[in-house]
């Protein structure tokens, strides 16, 4: 699997490159072409993206997210608006400034589902694997398995999220709280994205750093007690990196070719003993509809 | 004699200006009115045009050749176009590549979309 995402990482960046290259004699930036930044209230959007990606899981034993068939939905009021899975309230908009009041599904959970193949195809899989590396292991490094480990729940964060716009530059910074008792902690983000045009190819690379309380890590990524034989371990807080780039190239006005790579940055959680990688990536390739 | 200089001075003079007269070039209608049920719309275009010189012109849909003409200065021209975005049409030497003139018709709404700031990229959670 892990060779298969180089390939596909490796793919992405080549094509994107390829692309960038073809372009590079004739860059040109056509700002009222570009459109995404902005989006008609009061109507349904709806996109699908169909490809092959992955979001790689930093945890021992965790499998890999697939990324085959991802659904996209928007609905933008006056005010209030949903922007797949994010529900929020602009209690104040310029065109420069916005204050939203937001809310969400926790997406560190993510990493303790079993996205397994073994559970979609019937395939022989890496799973038994897993079960042996903490038993094999255990005596001489810290370190569980995600398999061994009471279930991490879903919580649903709410919170402030404030965006500046500067032309085609969006800084962004949120902090929310877990409003379902679940981590007892708070999150935060601050962002960076630049939109821009390559001749037809429409690019969104971001930078940030996001925040976790040591409530969160220790929920999701510390041990209760009797849940090994290690004992509880508590987590500190994070600060954690990110970089991604988005790329589009348009083939129609409903159709374009999707590009994504993303890099978030774990290795402030090595007081973890779940990790096994100090990072997780995305990549991605694939068709994008809009309905 | 004094006088004859002087009418052909003022003759060279405003012939100065004749010269630098800019050309003609309209299309008729200038706009497109979509709605909802409609985006685009099909239109019978009539071009019209007055040149300062005669040349040989080529007539361009954006980067599309529609028709050349040779050594005229003045035309008229019927088009049938189906428009559906803001489209340019170009009078162009085709010996040169100069843009002799440009006009363009331009596409309005019917019903108003109302925009605002999407706050959030897709793929943005991946």
């Amino acid at each position: 699997m892990r060779y298969s995402f180089s390939l596909l990482t490796a793919l992405c960046f080549s094509t994107l490159f390829a692309c960038l290259s073809v372009q590079a004699t004739q860059a040109s930036k056509h700002a009222d072409d570009y459109t995404e930044q902005d989006i008609t209230t009061d109507r349904l959007h709806l996109s699908l993206s169909v490809g092959a990606g992955v979001i790689t899981n930093p945890l021992h034993g965790g499998d890999n997210i697939p990324l085959v068939l991802i659904p996209q939905i928007a609905f933008y009021a006056e005010q209030w608006f949903f922007d797949n899975g994010r529900l929020g309230y602009s209690f104040s908009q310029s065109p420069k400034h916005h204050f939203n009041l937001v809310s969400e599904l926790n997406s560190e959970s993510r990493f303790f589902i079993d996205w397994h193949p073994k559970n979609v195809f019937a395939l022989q899989s890496s799973a038994l694997n897993n079960q042996f590396v903490m038993q094999n292991e255990a005596s001489s490094s810290r370190y569980a398995d995600i398999d061994n480990l009471h279930k991490r729940q879903i919580a649903l964060d709410a919170g402030i999220a404030y965006h500046y716009v500067n032309d085609d530059h969006v800084f962004s910074v949120q902090a929310l709280h877990d409003i379902t008792d679940v981590y007892r902690g708070v999150r935060g983000a601050l962002q960076w994205q630049y939109h821009t045009v390559l001749g037809k190819l429409k690019i969104k690379p971001t930078l940030g750093i996001n925040y976790k309380s040591a409530e969160l890590n220790s929920y999701f990524y510390g041990l209760n007690e009797g849940e090994t034989q290690f004992g509880k371990i508590d987590v500190g807080s994070s600060w954690q990196p990110y970089a991604k780039i988005d790329a589009r190239w348009p083939l129609s006005k409903a159709d374009s070719l999707r590009f994504h790579v993303a890099y978030y940055d774990y290795s402030a959680m090595d007081g973890s003993p779940l990790f096994e990688r100090t990072y997780s990536m995305t990549a991605f390739i694939g068709f994008d509809r809009t309905f | 004699m004094k006088y004859s200089i002087l009418v052909v001075f003022i003759t060279t003079f405003f012939s100065g200006f004749s010269v630098a007269q800019t050309p003609v070039f309209s299309v008729s209608p200038k706009v497109c009115v979509v709605s909802e049920q409609q985006d685009f719309c099909d239109l019978d275009l009539q071009f019209k045009w007055l040149l300062n010189t005669y040349s040989d012109v080529c007539l361009y849909q954006q980067e599309q050749l529609l028709q050349c003409w040779q050594q005229q200065r003045s035309g008229q021209f019927n088009y049938k176009a189906r428009v559906q975005v803001e489209t340019i049409y170009s009078l162009i030497n085709p010996h040169t590549g100069v843009l002799i003139a440009k006009t363009q018709v331009e596409v309005q709404s019917a019903h108003a979309k109302k925009n605002r700031r999407r706050l959030r990229s897709p793929w943005s959670f991946f």
